[in-house]
């Protein structure tokens, strides 16, 4: 008659005899899951932002087109036959929903005539409102000399 | 009694060592799904990475050439004051800003991208903003370039 000392030792090494099949191939799915959703979200989310920066360069090199066109326009006025407090405006498309509306008057210094920009900002191509792109909370750069 | 434990422990061994081949092969099985996965994940995770990384470069670009864009603008193309706003030294009509790899304001031996405004007189001013990554000097690349024409009037 075993004792139940015996049994039970018996039974302890039953169960570390016991190998368990499919633990290591659950743990591999989960990794393998985890792996495969971080590294979709992260490149998509490059893409995404990628995409977007993009589209921010393009309306940019579209302001520049702009500008230029502005200052192309502006070195070919002929100032002498301008009144001296006599405004020019001038209107570029940026794109189908923005214009730069550049508003600029004659003034005289010294019996020189020069322009002086009053305007020159980004406004709404159907209402003419002008685009706010700073809601407040950047902090924009002053020049020397400008309050 | 003794022949029955015996078969009983023979039993139990052959049970084992069938098992201990079935975990294995699972185990082999495992490594090869992980490994394989792992490669392509890991591509993915360095694609987005870079991509990121060209991102980050191109934000940055857009803002420092808007920011001296605007600031050439507004002085009627005047390269002294451009100069001593953003405290650097104008060279046969050039101008260059150095920045770090976090994006700031550094010497010429550190910097990973550099900011160049070169003036060039003709009937209007033409300004080229090159916004280059110079982290590897062999092999210049331009992330984002643009030309700014500035009338004198």
């Amino acid at each position: 008659m075993k004792s139940y000392l015996e049994l039970s030792a018996n039974n302890e090494r039953n169960k570390s005899n016991k190998v368990s099949v499919g633990i290591s191939l659950v743990l591999v799915v989960f990794v393998v899951l985890c792996l495969v959703t971080f590294s979709t979200l992260s490149y998509v989310t490059a893409k995404a932002d990628f995409a977007k920066t993009q589209q921010a360069k393009e309306t940019f090199d579209l302001y520049i087109d702009a500008v230029n066109r502005v200052e192309e326009k502006i070195g070919s006025l002929d100032i002498s036959s301008y009144e001296v407090d006599e405004t020019i405006e001038i209107r570029e498309n940026i794109n189908e929903n923005l214009v730069l509306d550049v508003v600029m008057v004659v003034v005289e210094e010294n019996g020189i005539k020069t322009f002086d920009c009053l305007k020159w900002a980004s406004v709404n191509a159907e209402d003419g409102s002008q685009i706010n792109f700073n809601d407040g909370s950047m902090e924009l750069m002053t020049f020397p000399g400008e309050e | 009694m003794k022949l029955k434990n015996i078969i009983n422990d023979n039993k139990t061994e052959i049970y084992t060592q069938s098992k201990s081949s079935l975990v294995l092969m699972e185990i082999i099985i495992s490594v090869f799904i992980l490994a394989f996965t792992s490669a392509i994940c890991i591509s993915f995770f360095v694609a987005g990475y870079l991509t990121d990384r060209d991102n980050k470069a191109l934000v940055h670009a857009l803002e420092e050439v808007g920011n001296s864009s605007e600031i050439i603008l507004a002085y009627e193309g005047d390269m002294e004051k451009l100069a001593m706003l953003t405290e650097s030294m104008i060279t046969d009509n050039k101008l260059v800003l150095y920045y770090s790899k976090e994006f700031e304001r550094c010497d010429s031996s550190e910097a990973k991208y550099k900011l160049e405004i070169i003036k060039s007189d003709d009937l209007v001013s033409v300004f080229s903003l090159n916004y280059v990554d110079v982290y590897n000097n062999s092999e210049e690349k331009i992330i984002y370039s643009v030309n700014l024409k500035v009338s004198d009037t």
